[in-house]
């Protein structure tokens, strides 16, 4: 039986917290412009990524919880309650290749979420507002024309794009026809302009990150990792997606997509040559379970090799990271034939 | 569209070449190709700058290396780079439509516009 007091208050309680996560947002905001960002040290820069992070994701413990629990029982890792995920900058600390995969990481959740946070805004004025020849219903039921809307704001409320007045205007005329006038624009003006900002910082960021991490591992040459075209489903529809992967040792498969076509051209001959086991996900984190931390500790090459030829393939590609073990070792742990120097 | 809408783009007889070709993609409704060779041109203004006018040696023609050899050189060219680079994020896996290339195209001409009345003619 549903309790509906219960799922109101719920609804109330996640509607707060969402408020209140959006004013600490725009505090921490300006410190995610690339000016700031480049003068900060790597252990700055990952607390203030954590912070936004957790400020759009205040429920992130719960909802990692829950999609953990969709994985097959070896491979799930829960995180209790009082877990602090700031935790992970002393971890990594000194390391900075776990650094940047972590960056890269977070800086990506935070990029989506605000574009996330922008379209649920969007949707919320759409329902709230009315207009005459319900175009915002046309539009909320419209899923490309929506995109169009969203985009047009996009442009419009980006800080760094005022000046460009000819861009401006177009956008402006593209929404009047929808009935998006100037009245309209100052109260999505009220919510928008920030969350358009983050993603933008955000995402310069993670692409700034990701080209530096690719130089430090093809120094490095003992990490996994690699691009994969992914074939993904977005309303409806299939499309073909390039992802970077890289195995971060002690932590797990990380997976982010990239856009760069230079990026891509120069990973193109560096195919990562294991699959994806997750793609979604909430955290990158490195807790293990105690059957985990056990099998890790004993630090046996051939007893994960064996689980992996046994069937439990992302067991043991799991173990293999959470040990630390070095694309050679990882080659062998899948059935290749050198086992590095374990 | 009308590429020739782009006027400080289409008064140089090499960028005036390169759009051309891109006018008939759009005639022809290819917008993700249109969009990406409306991206090469921006990638080559920025590179052909920083090259000719403001010393720079590029190891990488990518966005990512532009947008950090404007750092503490160029503020206006640093931010607008930047809110390029979040353009073509927020296009990313999409469809890309009409609306997407026009927007592309109003901004590169705006930078160029920026460049020549700030530097000179590079190209």
């Amino acid at each position: 039986m549903i309790n509906y007091s219960d799922s109101r208050l719920d609804a109330e309680r996640k509607k707060e917290d969402k408020i209140r996560g959006f004013k600490e947002i725009k505090k921490l905001s300006p410190n995610l412009d690339l000016e700031n960002y480049l003068i900060m040290d790597e252990s700055e820069k990952l607390d203030l990524l954590l912070e936004m992070f957790k400020q759009f994701k205040s429920d992130y413990i719960d909802n990692y919880n829950k999609m953990e629990e969709k994985k097959s029982e070896r491979v799930q890792i829960s995180i209790p309650r009082g877990y602090d995920l700031k935790d992970l900058i002393k971890s990594v600390d000194g390391e900075i290749i776990l650094q940047k995969a972590l960056e890269i990481y977070y800086s990506n959740k935070v990029a989506h979420y605000a574009e996330y946070w922008q379209k649920d805004f969007l949707r919320q004025f759409l329902k709230k507002y009315q207009n005459p020849e319900n175009l915002f219903d046309i539009i909320i039921n419209d899923s490309r024309l929506f995109g169009i809307i969203n985009n047009s704001l996009f442009r419009i409320f980006d800080e760094y794009n005022q000046d460009n007045t000819r861009e401006i205007k177009y956008h402006k005329d593209i929404l009047k026809r929808y009935g998006i006038g100037e009245r309209e624009l100052r109260i999505l003006g009220k919510s928008i302009p920030s969350l358009v900002n983050i993603y933008r910082d955000a995402m310069c960021i993670k692409d700034a990150e990701l080209h530096e991490i690719v130089s430090l591992l093809e120094e490095d040459k003992l990490s996994s990792y690699g691009m994969i075209t992914h074939t993904e489903v977005e309303s409806g529809k299939e499309k073909e997606r390039n992802l970077f992967v890289l195995d971060v040792p002690f932590f797990g498969q990380m997976s982010v997509h990239i856009k760069s076509p230079e990026l891509i051209s120069q990973l193109g001959k560096h195919k990562y040559p294991y699959p994806v086991y997750q793609r979604e996900s909430i955290l990158l984190t490195d807790r293990l379970t105690p059957e985990q931390e056990r099998i890790v500790k004993r630090n046996d090459i051939e007893e994960i090799r064996k689980y992996f030829e046994e069937g439990e393939e992302e067991f043991a590609h799991l173990l293999a990271i959470k040990g630390g073990y070095t694309a050679d070792e990882i080659k062998y742990v899948h059935g290749g034939d050198n086992k590095g120097e374990r | 569209m009308e590429l020739k809408n782009l006027e400080s783009l289409y008064k140089n007889k090499k960028l005036k070449e390169k759009l051309e070709q891109i006018q008939i993609l759009i005639d022809d409704n290819k917008n993700k190709e249109a969009y990406f060779k409306l991206a090469a041109i921006l990638e080559y203004i920025n590179v052909k700058l920083l090259t000719k006018k403001l010393g720079e040696k590029l190891l990488n023609y990518n966005i990512e290396e532009i947008i950090k050899k404007y750092y503490n050189k160029d503020e206006f060219l640093f931010k607008k780079m930047q809110s390029v680079n979040g353009m073509y994020n927020f296009v990313s896996g999409k469809e890309i439509n009409v609306q997407d290339v026009v927007s592309l195209g109003i901004t590169i001409d705006y930078i160029y516009e920026y460049m020549i009345e700030k530097y000179g003619e590079f190209i």
